[in-house]
């Protein structure tokens, strides 16, 4: 009877040893599929572009911006479409308009777009087309697209800090949103802001002023500075040889003298 | 009940398990202790960087014979918080260029390759520069390249190195040389980080064609002609002529345009501005390393004949304006204008005094001219507290405040010498023709062809260097320095003066090429309280 018992535990204890084995790992997340446009932070970022016809051959009546997006929860098993809205935000207050869809830009709605809005099956990142159109309206006022990430039949929007963005349109110069009041060159104003182009035969949008302020390279800070420097006092004195005011945001307030930071 | 033959097997299986216990134990009991791997103790002393340390350390296994595997290590900087151990010799014997400076540790790991046992033994030491102090010679080589001798001044003695330009770029500098100077603050972008180093002490070695930045303290090219302009000029249009160095300012002259540095900088901006050509000859205002009157370089434009200044901040060159300042120290103001001198540029130099009644600090340069179609000679004393804005508002008088002619009737040798240098601390000028060196007094107007001679040995390099500025004393001196070249070989002089004697000191510097210019480096001091270091006293070279 003892020996019976002594077996008994035995061959229970491995079997239940080997069914503890078995036991199943988590499965893998097969739910709702979410979307947001890239960022490197967990903190509230609006994905910001801009389109500046000026710089583009007079040709062109279109431009095309993409924006980075990626997916949260699953990568995507088939071809998954996305949707943007255009809004306007209500609780901020802009220098500049909204952006007409349809004249300033093809609208979200648009068939051949709403074709390449997509994250292809098997990828977690996309990058999805926005096409500014070149408006007459553009020469006189930047534009401004707000759209964000709305629900499509694949999607959902992710994380509210990475589902909104704008695009600043263009086809004049405009202040980049990186020239401060602190920038190194001094106050803005669009006749300095040519003047600059001409000079240097870079574009001074807020791209081209990233790679001067962040990392701060004050290398090629003093380099700008002495060129242009060095450009506005010859051009004032061939100016002033020819009978002429020194180069000014309006030509008749000479209050607004185009300068530049002591070197 | 159990049966009898279920006890007898849990029986046999207690006495297994208990004889297996007892066998195990007594086997222990059996092991020969394994012998100790001992590593020889070695130490290093400081060691120059650049110098190849060759360790060979002795290793024992209790008189046994054993295979090892060997592993050198140094510690690196991983991150500004951890410090890690790589790998640099998988052999015994180490043989390694030092190649940075500070102290070193390196581990020495021993291993058995049979056992697995290992052993360490570690060495710590410091890596110091040889090359922070002493003098650097700008020679021409036999086929009118660029190269660099240095003879170093240091603890262990004085060494020489030859073709220095050679052995750090792999080729000479192209072109003749022109010049050397030094700077303290020299900026580099690192392309490793991707991030400036700031205040790196330099060597900018100037040839006709290319500029370099050496750094002195671990003997590297920092950055080379691309590197060193915003806008490198095209090789085929360069022309570099002179170069000086301000502590607030740097300038080179490239075909006669004038490009400044900014301390704190890694490029040479674009040219000046303005209609000029600058002849090869600058000198600084005297000032102190704490106050403002350091940026502020007088030149001369041979294109209008015209005393100019390079002033920092600055997009283009500055004349003086035909104003006089009264209140000479002379009996009369000479009123003479700095512009239309009608004369060229051979020298310039400044010395201790004033010429300034009204300001009492050092401040006195001189120049010496060559009047146009003629062989006269003109010589003007300067103002240079009148370069400075804090004394008489950003040059707004001419400097001349002197001035004398020199026929060359009168005074032949000096009217037809080629090289020409300054005291500093009288005004005697020392003119070198061929192999003699001449004085001329400026104050008692002595004068004097044949100072010294060197029996067949061509002068190609002359200047007195007052060294005040060495933190150790027992190199501080002022002596007449004087380069000579005979048969493809140099010679570099030193001599103490006293009145016009001329007594040699030290040893004679020999190599082979033909000196153009040399600079006595020494370690940079930041001490404000002292004003030592030759950044802090560089007007003193010019």
């Amino acid at each position: 009877m003892i020996k019976k018992i002594i077996n008994t535990i035995a061959v229970s204890l491995t079997v239940l040893t080997l069914a503890g084995c078995k036991k199943e790992l988590p499965a893998a997340y097969t739910g709702q599929q979410y979307l947001e446009f890239y960022s490197l932070y967990d903190i509230k970022e609006v994905t910001t572009a801009y389109s500046s016809f000026y710089y583009l051959n007079s040709s062109r009546s279109t431009d095309t911006v993409f924006l980075r997006v990626r997916t949260v929860g699953t990568v995507p098993s088939k071809t998954s479409f996305i949707k943007l809205s255009a809004f306007t935000d209500p609780n901020t207050t802009s220098a500049y308009p909204d952006a007409v869809a349809g004249v300033q830009y093809v609208s979200f709605d648009d068939e051949n777009i709403k074709k390449l809005m997509k994250v292809d099956a098997g990828k977690y990142e996309a990058y999805i087309p926005v096409v500014l159109k070149r408006d007459p309206s553009l020469k006189d006022k930047v534009y401004q697209l707000r759209f964000k990430i709305t629900t499509s039949d694949d999607f959902k929007p992710g994380n509210s800090d990475h589902t909104e963005g704008i695009i600043y349109i263009s086809d004049r110069l405009f202040q980049p949103s990186n020239w401060t009041p602190s920038f190194f060159l001094g106050s803005y104003g669009s006749v300095k802001h040519q003047f600059m182009i001409e000079q240097s035969g870079k574009p001074w949008d807020a791209a081209f002023i990233t790679t001067l302020t962040n990392p701060v390279d004050l290398n090629a800070q003093a380099f700008y500075l002495f060129k242009f420097t060095q450009a506005l006092k010859d051009l004032n004195a061939t100016r002033k040889a020819a009978g002429l005011t020194e180069l000014r945001e309006n030509p008749l307030l000479p209050s607004t003298a185009v300068t530049f930071p002591n070197l | 009940m159990l049966s009898l033959k279920y006890k007898l097997s849990i029986v046999i299986a207690a006495l297994v398990i208990f004889c297996a216990m007892y066998g195990c134990k007594k086997n222990n009991n059996d092991i020969t202790p394994l012998p100790d791997i001992t590593i020889s103790a070695t130490t290093v002393s400081e060691k120059f960087i650049g110098d190849v340390l060759s360790i060979n350390p002795t290793v024992a296994y209790g008189g046994q014979e054993a295979n090892f595997t060997y592993k050198w290590f140094k510690t690196v900087q991983a991150s500004s918080s951890l410090t890690v151990y790589k790998q640099i010799s998988d052999k015994k014997a180490l043989s390694y260029t030092l190649d940075s400076l500070g102290t070193l540790n390196l581990k020495f790991e021993v291993s058995n390759t049979v056992t697995g046992v290992s052993s360490f033994s570690k060495i710590s030491f410091n890596v110091v520069s040889r090359a922070e102090r002493g003098w650097y010679l700008l020679k021409a080589t036999a086929d009118g390249n660029t190269e660099m001798d240095a003879f170093y001044t240091n603890a262990v003695g004085n060494q020489s190195v030859t073709n220095i330009i050679t052995a750090k770029n792999g080729a000479p500098m192209a072109g003749l040389p022109v010049d050397i100077g030094f700077t303290a603050f020299y900026t580099w972008y690192n392309p490793i980080t991707k991030f400036f180093v700031s205040n790196n002490t330099c060597l900018i070695p100037v040839s006709s064609k290319e500029v370099l930045a050496y750094r002195v303290r671990d003997e590297r090219i920092l950055s080379s002609t691309d590197g060193l302009f915003y806008e490198p000029p095209v090789p085929a249009s360069r022309n570099f002529q002179a170069l000086v160095c301000d502590p607030n300012l740097m300038g080179i002259v490239n075909d006669g345009a004038a490009q400044g540095m900014d301390p704190n900088s890694s490029s040479f901006l674009p040219q000046r501005s303005g209609d000029y050509s600058l002849s090869p000859y600058f000198t600084l205002a005297p000032y102190k390393f704490n106050n403002a009157n350091v940026g502020y370089i007088l030149g001369f434009d041979k294109k209008s004949a015209s005393f100019v200044t390079l002033r920092y901040k600055q997009t283009d060159i500055s004349y003086f304006p035909d104003r006089f300042l009264t209140g000479s120290k002379f009996s009369y103001p000479y009123n003479v204008s700095s512009n239309k001198m009608g004369a060229q540029l051979v020298f310039m130099g400044n010395t201790d005094g004033t010429l300034d009644s009204l300001q009492s600090s050092n401040g006195r340069a001189y120049g010496l001219l060559k009047k146009d179609n003629s062989s006269d000679m003109m010589l003007v004393g300067l103002n240079t507290e009148l370069l400075l804005p804090s004394r008489y508002g950003n040059g707004n008088f001419s400097p001349i405040a002197f001035k004398r002619d020199l026929l060359s009737s009168s005074y032949p040798d000096l009217a037809s010498a080629s090289l020409f240098a300054i005291n500093k601390n009288n005004p005697i000028i020392y003119f070198a023709k061929g192999s003699n060196l001449g004085y001329y007094n400026i104050d008692t107007q002595v004068y004097s062809s044949s100072m010294y001679n060197f029996g067949g040995e061509e002068i190609t390099y002359v200047k007195f260097i007052d060294a005040q500025y060495d933190a150790i004393t027992a190199n501080n001196f002022r002596n007449l320095v004087v380069a000579t070249y005979l048969n493809g070989k140099y010679k570099v002089y030193r001599f103490t003066v006293l009145g016009t004697t001329l007594t040699q000191t030290g040893a004679v510097f020999e190599g082979t090429g033909r000196i153009k210019s040399l600079i006595y480096a020494v370690p940079n001091g930041n001490s404000t309280a002292t004003f030592t270091s030759l950044f802090h006293s560089m007007y003193r070279y010019y």
